[in-house]
């Protein structure tokens, strides 16, 4: 096969999801690219490993929640058909827990559904070409994934204090007072969205999962940095 | 120890000298013919002043005012016997002279054939040995009784005394002052056992009775001696006072017996004390009234004391059953059956003893008669009553005569037959059946007012007389238990009234066919074998209600029962429908709401990408915030609902992002443990669902309510049961009030989670220590 060859094949795309809306508008929304070629859309599972029977997609772009069954169970099914076939996880849902499962079923990218046309054209180029694609919004979950609790920030712990911004400064001292998220939200004025978002980057900069950790975490840094000074 | 074999050997000892003495003095008296003369010295001479009939002198000719010139050769004034006694015992011959006659005469004492003398005095050594021989088989008994013991010593003293007699009346050697002796000795054992009942009433009175009767045995122990030295001379005065004490004995006796017919008489001692007493009593009582009243007021006797020491023998007699028996008849009937007897027996003597004297059979009246006219009244009366006994039992037995013995006949049979009869309805028949009555009417009524009928015969088909029976029932006062006659003309014979705690009951019982009345004596039979079935019927009356009763109980438990499964089907269907329902409205908003505001997302993002420089950008700008907080609060609640993962993930993964998010979202330790369950284990929807269910739950109870911030999950998974556990370590609560909570939203959590986890067949158990925590437990068929 030559590389002239190589360029004039177009990606193939599977689209499996059910939501007509969300598939034909990631349809129109691909149909600009001209590298790229919508070779089927399935609503279901079922339809999916049928199409599957007789054509072979490069790059199936799989939802989650499938009205006959999960996404995630349905990797194995595929790969079984096609080993060779890379599968981008599309979800309308928390991605918690669906990331880690999908990783370890061996999908080679994950999307959240409300990303941009960019996003997701970026995320099909990455995976065609080996690589792996992560939405942004999944940064938290996929360092917490990756790493654990294991990224400590114990090397160092004098910087706790210049490690968070102001606002998360300011978040993480009403979470030290034992507020909850809905009492911040209030508290400051901000959505209950806003407060999830700093309250996840706060424990990925401490590296810690859960609320009493960084707490801990926080109050040991904050002792250590007044003993210094 | 040795203090005890001594006692025990006590008894035989006393027993080894009372045969030795009935020995020798019964071989003695054999020796030496008994004299019975009494005499005195006036100026020298002796003159008879008493003859005994019995004794041989009498017998031989000498007489009250005889002088005795020379006895056995010799001055009677030398002879041993008369100096001390002035009795001429021991004589072989006499030398009489009589009051009229100018000669003296010589006799020859006769020795008597062996026969001849133990008639006479053969009943005394029998009586004495019947004493001794009731005493030591009442001790040899009852070893350990205290009665038993003080009635050996007792009968032992009386039978000494009854023994001695003959041979101090022949003044044997020592014998006469050995009965004196004993004789007033008696008293003082009498006492001491009649003492061993108790009586604190009479503690006081025995005390002193006692003392009495010992310093007057003491002072006739004294007298016996000086007058068998010789260095006194009271005869007479030494013999009424031994009868002195003995009659003190008695009369203290019987002061005991009145004392003790005033004890209250539920206790068994005061029944065996009456039957005692009695005895001692019957048996006294001929010897004092004959013999030895008239001998204390100088008078002859008039009774021989061999005759009346005959009954003496019913005393050991009594006493030996009274001690040696434990259940014994009731003393207080037949005390008043042997009072009438002896107060009619009395009476009849007055009456017969006036008569007699007014038809002028007899020419004056004889007081000292009248004792016995009162003993031979009362002596007919007792043959009487015996032969009329012996005669009715004779007929019955050989004539069948008498219808008594034929209704305890049919008493008898019927109440075998009651025993075997179980249906009520027969109970009854048969005994109308079996007593040949006309019918019979039970009419009951508990203490609620209900009324329970059952007739039979006659009554069964009239009603009229049912109802005229029933009325007088009704209107019967109530107060007299038992059998009682109704007028001739009602249609019943007898009517019966029992009465228990909670049951009065009225018994018609109808005429015989013969119209043969119902005799007095066969109402208390008739009235016992009535109330006995009367009894069953009620009984039988009161299992029936009760069966009805329990009936209705468990009919009403079945219906709840049905209830509670009607409730517990529905409670399942609705938390399934709740469940469904939220299911359908996360997918609804799942797959409308937020794919809607998903594709706007993109499209926002879309034209903000191709139009950086746009006018509007700062409207798309926040219509791209508003869009994305959209998305999240739709997300947000459609996990609520239902947690997509649980489905798409299985119940570890679930419960593993719940218990994330929450440590998250609280300042909450949440350790998870598992066993026999990994991740990609899945289970049947409802019970994943239950499962998550109960730990959310489970969580948010120890967030809200424990105080504590440590929560500790264990799942285990076995072949037959999925078992979950949840722990806190907070305030706990008490476990035993769970149940009569009321169902407000503070408590629903709970007790909708454990209706829920029964509704699938499992169990949910709830332990809870204040102060220490609470720990749910839950198990789920898989």
């Amino acid at each position: 096969m030559s590389v002239g060859n190589e360029k004039l094949e177009k990606i193939k795309v599977l689209v499996v999801d059910d939501h007509t809306l969300f598939a034909e508008g990631t349809v129109a929304l691909l149909s600009s690219e001209t590298n790229l070629e919508i070779v089927g859309i399935a609503n279901d599972g079922n339809q999916c490993l049928t199409f599957l029977k007789s054509k072979t997609p490069d790059i199936i772009l799989l939802d989650i929640s499938l009205p006959d069954c999960s996404g995630i169970n349905l990797i194995d099914d595929i790969k079984s058909i096609h080993p060779a076939v890379k599968i981008i996880m599309l979800t309308g849902l928390n991605p918690r827990g669906y990331l880690t499962k999908s990783l370890q079923k061996g999908v080679h990218g994950f999307l959240l559904k409300e990303c941009s046309k960019r996003e997701m054209i970026e995320a099909i180029y990455y995976v065609e070409q080996g690589k792996e694609y992560f939405s942004k919004g999944l940064v938290p979950f996929l360092k917490l994934t990756l790493n654990g609790d294991k990224q400590a920030l114990t090397s160092q712990p004098n910087n706790i204090g210049k490690l968070l911004s102001a606002r998360e400064k300011e978040i993480m001292d009403l979470i030290t007072n034992g507020l909850n998220n809905q009492e911040i939200s209030t508290t400051l004025g901000i959505t209950i969205r806003t407060v999830k978002f700093h309250s996840s980057n706060i424990f990925l900069k401490l590296g810690v999962k859960s609320r009493s950790k960084a707490v801990a975490t926080w109050d040991n840094g904050a002792e250590r940095s007044e003993l210094k000074s | 120890m040795l203090k005890k074999m001594f006692r025990r050997q006590a008894y035989y000892y006393a027993s080894a000298v009372f045969l030795l003495l009935l020995a020798v003095y019964s071989v003695a008296i054999n020796k030496q013919p008994y004299v019975g003369l009494e005499l005195e010295s006036v100026k020298g001479h002796w003159i008879v002043t008493l003859s005994d009939p019995d004794g041989q002198g009498y017998k031989s000719g000498v007489r009250v005012g005889d002088l005795i010139l020379k006895l056995n050769q010799d001055d009677p004034g030398k002879n041993r016997s008369i100096q001390i006694w002035n009795e001429a015992e021991g004589a072989f011959t006499l030398e009489v002279r009589g009051h009229d006659q100018p000669n003296a005469q010589l006799i020859n004492m006769p020795e008597l054939p062996f026969s001849e003398s133990a008639l006479s005095d053969i009943p005394f050594a029998i009586l004495g040995l019947v004493f001794w021989f009731l005493g030591f088989i009442t001790w040899l008994r009852r070893p350990l009784l205290i009665q038993a013991r003080a009635l050996f010593w007792l009968n032992w003293v009386i039978g000494l005394a009854f023994v001695l007699a003959p041979a101090s009346s022949r003044d044997l050697i020592l014998a006469r002052e050995l009965e004196l002796v004993i004789f007033s000795t008696v008293p003082i054992f009498l006492i001491n056992f009649i003492s061993s009942f108790p009586n604190e009433n009479l503690k006081r009175v025995n005390y002193f009775g006692r003392l009495m009767l010992i310093s007057m045995s003491a002072t006739i122990l004294i007298l016996a001696v000086l007058q068998s030295v010789g260095s006194v001379h009271f005869i007479s005065l030494l013999r009424k006072l031994v009868l002195v004490t003995l009659s003190i004995g008695v009369i203290l006796t019987l002061w005991n017996l009145g004392a003790l017919l005033r004890l209250p008489k539920d206790k068994p001692e005061k029944n065996q004390t009456n039957i005692l007493l009695m005895g001692i009593a019957i048996g006294f009582l001929p010897f004092v009234l004959l013999t030895a009243t008239p001998i204390i007021f100088g008078l002859q006797p008039i009774m021989n004391a061999h005759v009346s020491s005959l009954l003496v023998s019913l005393i050991p007699v009594t006493w030996y059953y009274a001690v040696v028996n434990k259940y014994l008849p009731d003393s207080r009937r037949l005390l008043r059956t042997i009072l009438s007897y002896f107060v009619a027996g009395v009476i009849t003597s007055i009456s017969v003893t006036y008569m007699i004297f007014f038809l002028t059979v007899s020419k004056s009246l004889n007081l000292e008669a009248f004792p016995f006219v009162v003993s031979l009244i009362i002596l007919v009366i007792v043959e009487f009553s015996m032969l009329r006994l012996i005669l009715t039992v004779l007929l019955k037995r050989f004539w069948g005569l008498g219808t008594e013995q034929d209704l305890d006949q049919k008493v008898l049979e019927l109440n075998e037959k009651l025993a075997s009869l179980h249906e009520e309805e027969r109970i009854l028949e048969e005994i109308v059946n079996s007593l040949g009555v006309e019918g019979a009417l039970i009419v009951a009524r508990n203490n609620k007012g209900a009324y329970l009928k059952k007739a039979v015969g006659r009554f069964l088909e009239n009603p009229h007389e049912q109802s005229r029976l029933t009325n007088y029932f009704q209107s019967d006062q109530k107060i007299t238990l038992g059998a009682k006659k109704l007028p001739i003309d009602f249609p019943a014979d007898l009517y019966i009234f029992l009465d228990s705690n909670d049951f009065s009951c009225g018994i018609f019982i109808g005429h015989r066919y013969s119209r043969i009345k119902f005799q007095r004596e066969e109402l208390p039979l008739i009235t016992l074998i009535f109330s006995q079935a009367a009894h069953r019927l009620i009984t039988a009356f009161v299992i029936k209600e009760l069966s009805e009763e329990i009936k209705e109980i468990a009919e009403r438990s079945l219906i709840n029962q049905r209830k509670i499964q009607r409730l517990q089907g529905i409670t399942g269907s609705l938390f399934r429908s709740i469940e469904q329902e939220r299911k359908s409205i996360a997918r609804d908003l799942h797959d409308g709401s937020l794919q809607l505001a998903l594709d706007l997302n993109r499209w926002l993002d879309d034209i903000a990408e191709e139009c950086p420089n746009a006018k509007g950008n700062k409207a798309i700008a926040h219509m791209r915030e508003v869009v994305e907080n959209l998305n999240f609060e739709l997300r947000s609640i459609c996990s609520d609902l239902r947690p997509p993962s649980l489905n798409d993930l299985g119940l570890l993964y679930a419960l593993q992002i719940m218990c994330e998010e929450k440590m998250e979202n609280e300042s909450l330790l949440i350790s998870l443990e598992t066993v026999g369950i990994s991740e990609g284990v899945r289970l049947k929807e409802e019970v994943e669902l239950a499962a998550y269910r109960f730990i959310q739950e489970g969580i948010t109870n120890a967030m809200k309510h424990s105080g504590s911030s440590n929560i500790n999950i264990s799942i285990e998974l076995n072949d037959s049961e999925l078992a979950l556990s949840i722990r806190d370590f907070g305030k706990g609560f008490d476990a035993g009030k769970i149940d009569n909570w009321p169902l407000t939203s503070e408590h629903f959590g709970l007790i909708g989670m454990k209706e829920r986890v029964q509704g699938i067949g499992g169990t949910l158990q709830i332990n809870s220590i204040i102060h220490q925590g609470t720990i749910l437990k839950a198990s789920i068929p898989r």
